[in-house]
């Protein structure tokens, strides 16, 4: 029986991970990522996601009180799935919003920052003796009112920027 | 047939083309608007510091009353600098993490405005402008590092009475009190320095009061 040299090559490809011992490899290369549409309507899209998540987040630090000691994992996983769709909205941008508003960019990304400083001060004021109640009532409080700032910049940026508009 | 469907091809993708290349923003910025956003920014962050040493004040002369409803006040008051700093720690932050590209970013919308006087002087003064957006970088990252250890000397204090109201007139509370008061006052001179270079900038470019607020 002959077999083709082309199936020994590929054969040998393929097991090669499981003969060298080492953690299997794909053998080619990974696909280009796939980049989000920058149209009009997909920087829609993707802003309205960041306007409603931020309702979200403000939703979840009304109410974080009530989940007890769980108020601030609520509030945590609503901020990340801010980021999220912030990172989303920043990948519908086009290389010219991304360059003239990268200030702008830079800024919103920051603020982001910010608003995570939140919770690094809960943890710091409660491994300082505060309660954890009374720590959870001021992040809350801090986190609703500051993505509202947050959200303001992010619409007067979106319209300097025209977003949904070219 | 074929040569017709090149050429619509090709004339579609010179308008496809155009459309990609077009500016986000057509009209050229207000002049000095840069300067006008930072300035009322540091404006702004300045009230706010002096609200909260006014507030710290209060606090500290609330001493044997061991009222709740007076650090239920400074709570709120240290709420509101974290909120109401946001935006400028932001720009802040944001300066530091971009470096000179951030003020390429102010040079180059100098450069855009439509006042061709405005233009002309930035061109001039573009040595001194340099100078000036470094300075500011340096006072704003002084600012912003005095103003961290500010806000959490508030939240310490806060913290500390919450645990235990009798030890608002302590010495070792006193003493955090004063720590925080002498923080925040720095905080006020950074962006006083920061406030005088830009009056700087905007008198370079003789920029006038409506168009910067300084």
């Amino acid at each position: 029986m002959r077999i083709p040299v082309k199936s020994l090559c590929g054969l040998t490809v393929a097991m090669w991970p499981v003969f060298a011992g080492s953690q299997p490899v794909w053998p080619y290369a990974p696909p280009p990522p796939i980049a989000a549409p920058t149209t009009p309507s997909a920087q829609r899209n993707a802003f309205n996601g960041v306007k409603s998540q931020v309702g979200w987040l403000q939703n979840s630090c009304s109410t974080a009180t009530s989940y007890g000691d769980g108020g601030y994992g609520v509030i945590w996983q609503q901020f990340q799935n801010l980021r999220g769709a912030y990172a989303g909205f920043k990948n519908t941008l086009t290389p010219q919003q991304l360059s003239y508003g990268a200030n702008e960019i830079a800024e919103l990304d920051a603020g982001l920052d910010i608003l995570q400083e939140s919770f690094n001060n809960y943890q710091e004021d409660v491994a300082a003796g505060q309660s954890t109640s009374s720590a959870l009532n001021n992040l809350a409080q801090v986190l609703s009112r500051a993505s509202g700032v947050w959200l303001q910049e992010f619409n007067r940026d979106s319209a300097r920027l025209r977003v949904g508009q070219f | 047939m074929a040569a017709f469907l090149c050429a619509l091809v090709l004339v579609s993708n010179l308008i496809l083309c155009g459309c990609a290349t077009e500016k986000p923003a057509d009209a050229g910025p207000a002049p000095g608007s840069g300067i006008a956003e930072y300035a009322q920014l540091a404006k702004d962050a300045s009230k706010n510091v002096r609200a909260s040493l006014v507030a710290l004040d209060r606090f500290a002369g609330s001493a044997g009353h061991n009222s709740e409803s007076d650090l239920a006040a400074f709570s709120r008051a240290v709420q509101d600098l974290q909120v109401k700093s946001q935006t400028v720690r932001a720009h802040a932050q944001a300066m530091e993490a971009r470096g000179d590209a951030y003020f390429a970013n102010w040079e180059t919308n100098l450069a855009r405005v439509k006042d061709v006087q405005v233009r002309e002087l930035a061109e001039r003064h573009h040595e001194e402008l340099q100078q000036s957006f470094q300075r500011i970088k340096s006072d704003t990252q002084q600012g912003r590092g005095v103003f961290k250890v500010y806000l959490a000397g508030l939240r310490g204090l806060r913290v500390t009475v919450e645990k235990d109201p009798a030890s608002l007139g302590s010495e070792s509370t006193t003493e955090l009190i004063k720590k925080a008061r002498e923080q925040g006052e720095q905080v006020e001179k950074q962006l006083d320095a920061i406030l005088a270079e830009l009056r700087g900038m905007a008198a370079m470019l003789k920029l006038s009061k409506s168009q910067t607020g300084l």
